[in-house]
């Protein structure tokens, strides 16, 4: 009877490594697979059934890519939306969150009320009022549209404020009895306690916006301000012969960086998400 | 909790205005007035370039309620969210349960890091390499049916399939962070109550069932409601991948409110479809807030 237990055991063992091992092999292929046609010539991707590695990897294939669309101009664009994105917002929801979480005011459960509206309402719902806006005040292609509806983040505004209620009331008293102003007690006190809570906004929201196609597909027609997840999109149409190795390398330059940030920080950012969406 | 200061001091609450009027200006001309915007222009006529559209009165609605493109859209949007909700949520629970057990706790972190990867990349790159994977003619799943003598599946290419093809890409991306929503619940469940299960030496799969589900109830019911209301977003793949076709068959809500506004040049119309939308969402969220506070008692 042990015997058998024990050889149960090791077959439940080897069906339990197997069966995680199929898993990472699921989520990892599709990559595999991404990385593998990049670095094929066009005939190898053609050849039925296909080949799993190159034969030799066409480095070509990603300069390829730069002839077909403008890169650099669509990197730069993105980078420009996201980096401003990210430090537009902390200017904005850190006094509003201080403001929620430690001064009395009448309107301060209605200010709160718009937190959440503005949580829970997607932009797929706002898109066309917000669009007819931007295109009466001149707005389209422009970085502003693409970079002012995200900087009132409400979900940062809602995290922040979680934070802030912790610091006791206290500890800005006895700043006050120094004599320092509001402004330093939020720069100088406030800001420096919730650190990390600021690096996990910056980074969910700097991922969010480079992978972001939606709103730079509406706000957007000339390829002077559209980001990489446009531009990149728009190669599988630039290129009438479907070439699927030029289009993927094309996706890898959108896929890289995003890989690299969670090789270096996934622990991070995977705790950074899970937070957002437990909340 | 909350910090009582000063209260009645002039000074004070002009403070306390002046730090959250940003925000608060930012959230009037980004949610509360395209919102009214979008009722308002539900109501009018005309085309994307009109100067002073007319006023129409409900018959966007009609249109919409009239029209089967509008049922095929509903129909499609709803057969999507359900797809992708049950696939993802009962992947996500059989895969947490799995993966927090004390097993090869090393092993688990690789499979945790792996599965969350597709959730940090473009659903843009997501899309066209399954676009790829899924290719008719030199696509690698049918490459591997092939191989094992099954006949080709028809992805995308078939109305019959479209729809659910793209689910399951969804399900894809998105399994990993539901996997991680549900292990932190998993978590924490206190260890007291599963001690005197493991001396009763009772089954896993009876634990599973008895303790572990009923356990994470509230969060399953959570997460669903957070995928169902993703899931009524979705907009990007089927840009990418079928641009609604074959047929209509893969045209979801979102994607048709984009269409009939620039493509279509129909902005009442789409704003109406838009105002649809908006009604599901709060529903959707209605049930979430109550979920939620159940979940609070429940703790």
């Amino acid at each position: 009877m042990k015997e058998q237990n024990k050889k149960l055991t090791a077959v439940v063992n080897v069906l339990d490594i197997a069966g995680k091992l199929v898993l990472i092999l699921i989520m990892a292929f599709p990559f595999f697979w991404m990385i593998s046609t990049a670095l094929k010539t066009l005939a190898e991707t053609l050849t039925v059934p296909p080949t799993m590695l190159p034969a030799s990897p066409q480095w070509d294939n990603f300069s390829e890519v730069f002839k077909t669309i403008p890169v650099w101009r669509y990197l730069r664009n993105s980078l420009i939306v996201c980096i401003s994105v990210v430090f537009l917002q902390y200017l904005v929801i850190v006094p509003a969150a201080y403001s929620l979480s430690k001064y009395d005011y009448k309107a301060r459960p209605l200010f709160f009320a718009l937190v959440m509206l503005g949580q829970m309402i997607p932009m797929q719902i706002t898109f066309l009022p917000v669009y007819f806006m931007f295109s009466k005040m001149g707005l389209i292609d422009t970085y502003t549209s693409m970079i002012i509806p995200f900087i009132s983040n409400p979900f940062g505004v809602f995290m922040l404020r979680q934070y802030f209620m912790q610091v006791p009331t206290e500890v800005i008293e006895a700043a006050r009895l120094d004599n320092a102003s509001d402004l330093k007690i939020m720069f100088r006190i406030m800001m420096p306690m919730v650190r990390s809570a600021l690096i996990t906004l910056g980074l969910l929201s700097f991922i969010t916006n480079w992978n972001n196609y939606f709103w730079p597909l509406i706000m957007t027609s000339k390829d002077a301000y559209r980001t990489l997840p446009i531009g990149i999109s728009l190669l599988k149409d630039a290129d009438s012969l479907q070439r699927w190795n030029i289009i993927m390398a094309g996706n890898l330059l959108l896929v890289l960086p995003m890989l690299l940030l969670y090789i270096i920080a996934s622990k991070k950012i995977r705790n950074a998400f899970v937070y957002s969406g437990i909340k | 909790m909350m910090g009582k200061m000063r209260k009645g001091e002039g000074k004070d609450a002009l403070m306390g205005y002046l730090l959250a009027a940003p925000a608060v200006i930012l959230l009037l001309l980004f949610t509360v007035y395209p919102l009214i915007y979008l009722v308002y222009r539900s109501l009018l006529g005309g085309n994307l370039i009109t100067k002073e559209p007319p006023f129409v009165g409900f018959q966007n609605y009609r249109i919409l309620i009239e029209s089967s493109d509008f049922h095929q859209v509903l129909k499609n949007t709803a057969i999507y969210t359900l797809i992708t909700v049950v696939f993802t949520i009962t992947l996500a629970v059989v895969i947490a349960a799995w993966l927090n057990g004390k097993k090869h706790s090393r092993l688990n972190e690789v499979v945790q890091t792996f599965i969350f990867t597709p959730h940090i990349i473009s659903m843009v790159s997501v899309s066209t390499l399954f676009l790829w994977l899924m290719d008719s003619r030199s696509g690698f799943f049918n490459a591997v049916l092939s191989m094992l003598g099954l006949e080709p599946y028809t992805f995308l290419a078939s109305p019959d399939t479209a729809l659910f093809s793209m689910a399951m890409v969804m399900v894809w991306k998105g399994l990993g962070y539901y996997v991680l929503l549900i292990m932190a619940a998993l978590q924490n469940i206190p260890a007291s109550v599963y001690e005197a299960a493991e001396m009763d030496d009772t089954p896993g799969i009876r634990i599973f069932f008895k303790i572990t589900l009923p356990m994470i109830s509230p969060t399953i019911l959570f997460t669903s409601v957070v995928a169902t209301i993703a899931s009524f977003k979705v907009f990007d793949s089927v840009s990418i991948m079928t641009g609604g076709g074959p047929l209509n068959s893969t045209n979801t809500l979102v994607y048709y409110i984009y269409d009939y506004a620039y493509r279509y040049g129909k902005p009442g119309q789409a704003c109406a479809a838009g105002v649809v939308l908006l009604i599901f969402v709060c529903v959707i969220t209605y049930v979430q807030f109550k979920v939620s506070r159940k979940r609070v008692h429940y703790q």
